[in-house]
């Protein structure tokens, strides 16, 4: 797996530039409630994406990977913005 | 015991992937986190007695921390004004009963009719307003994060301030409405040293970026007049908030964050222990990439952490 990893660096440099875009935009619109739902939203949209094109280029992409990564965008997803909304 | 153990450890049971893990169950927690998050919903609407938003926020406090700010940066402090905090009590009255959530209502009153209508002439004015902080250090420290609420705290020409804390349900939620009025008269105005004619404030008001600031017309004689004050919209709603006052309540979002983190952290503690035990083995399967989901969701993690309550504009 750590071997995975260092064969695809350049995928997971990728990653972790959206997450970190994600966690400064979501900084910078601290106190505009509906602007970070937007910047979770396009991050976990963001991740989706990654995971698609990673597996497609790896040559093993499958419905059930799909449904995995929509899965885990969409609970991260919805955990903040229910978080958003009682705040 | 053999359930958890195949919900957290990928073994040939379960085709080396922790059940937990798999989109089934995973989808599962979720639909679990938004019926709690409907429920939640429901018994805060039923029994807000149980479920609701307290707050230790006092005026006198936010104008202490206010001036705190304003002494650092060795400006003078504001004198705290009756006229302004009644104007302050007015308008978050007026957005509580016309259930508004801004500088103006949505019938066009703005700011500066508060002022007027409580007797406070001015020559400076602005309005900085927050909701839903639970102490009032976060919701100075907020109002000092944004650039144009920095600008009215720490405003040398504004010599007095106003600031009313009330309870109440807006939009059909319970908060704590904080708003800081300031203001300049023209009395003040006149101890300073004149003014050239091009320093002339301006005739008619001008309103600027939010947050609200005003420039008025300078008044020859600062007197003020106490008026007979119209009445509010009645509002059995609202508390306005004294010192020393605190509800003990429980809170929907820390109760939501402490659930949320809990959630995240058995997930990712999930693809973790996933992660470690199948670079071990170099088993083969077909599935995501744990290392991806975990970065995912530390990042989902770190935002449920640093995610605090409170609203200004």
């Amino acid at each position: 797996m750590i071997e995975k990893i260092r064969q695809n660096f350049s995928h997971y440099l990728v990653l972790a530039v959206i997450l970190n875009f994600g966690l400064v935009a979501f900084w910078y619109f601290q106190y505009q409630r509906i602007m970070q739902a937007w910047v979770v939203f396009f991050t976990g949209l963001a991740y989706l994406v990654w995971g698609i094109i990673h597996h497609y280029l790896e040559d093993d992409l499958h419905l059930k990977i799909f449904l995995e990564y929509l899965s885990t965008s969409l609970f991260g997803f919805l955990v903040i913005w229910f978080l958003l909304l009682r705040t | 015991m053999s359930f958890l153990y195949h919900l957290f450890i990928p073994n040939p049971k379960n085709d080396h992937r922790a059940e937990l893990l798999k989109p089934p169950i995973l989808s599962f927690f979720t639909l679990i986190f938004v019926s709690y998050q409907i429920f939640l919903n429901f018994f805060s609407l039923t029994d807000s007695r149980v479920l609701g938003y307290a707050s230790n926020i006092t005026p006198e406090r936010i104008i202490e921390l206010t001036n705190q700010k304003r002494a650092s940066l060795g400006l003078s402090p504001l004198k705290a004004n009756s006229f302004l905090s009644e104007a302050a009590r007015r308008k978050a009255g007026d957005m509580f009963a016309f259930n508004y959530w801004a500088h103006t209502s949505p019938s066009g009153r703005d700011p500066w009719s508060f002022f007027k209508e409580v007797g406070y002439r001015y020559v400076y004015a602005g309005e900085n307003l927050a909701r839903d902080f639970r102490d009032p250090e976060s919701v100075v420290e907020a109002w000092m994060s944004s650039p144009s609420h920095r600008e009215n705290l720490v405003n040398s020409k504004y010599q007095e301030i106003g600031v009313a804390v009330v309870d109440g349900s807006l939009q059909g939620v319970e908060t704590t409405l904080v708003v800081q009025l300031f203001g300049t008269q023209p009395v003040s105005m006149a101890k300073q040293p004149a003014k050239t004619p091009a320093q002339q404030p301006a005739t008619q008001p001008q309103v600027a970026q939010k947050p609200a600031i005003v420039q008025g017309e300078e008044e020859e004689e600062a007197k003020l007049r106490p008026q007979a004050l119209p009445q509010l919209p009645s509002s059995e709603t609202l508390v306005q908030k004294q010192e020393g006052q605190f509800t003990p309540v429980i809170n929907p979002f820390s109760l939501t964050k402490v659930i949320s983190i809990f959630l995240v952290g058995v997930i990712f503690g999930a693809f973790l222990v996933d992660f470690i035990l199948i670079s071990e083995k170099h088993t083969p399967r077909l599935s995501g990439r744990s290392f991806a989901q975990m970065l995912f969701l530390g990042f989902i993690l770190l935002l449920a952490i640093v995610s605090q309550q409170g609203v200004i504009l």
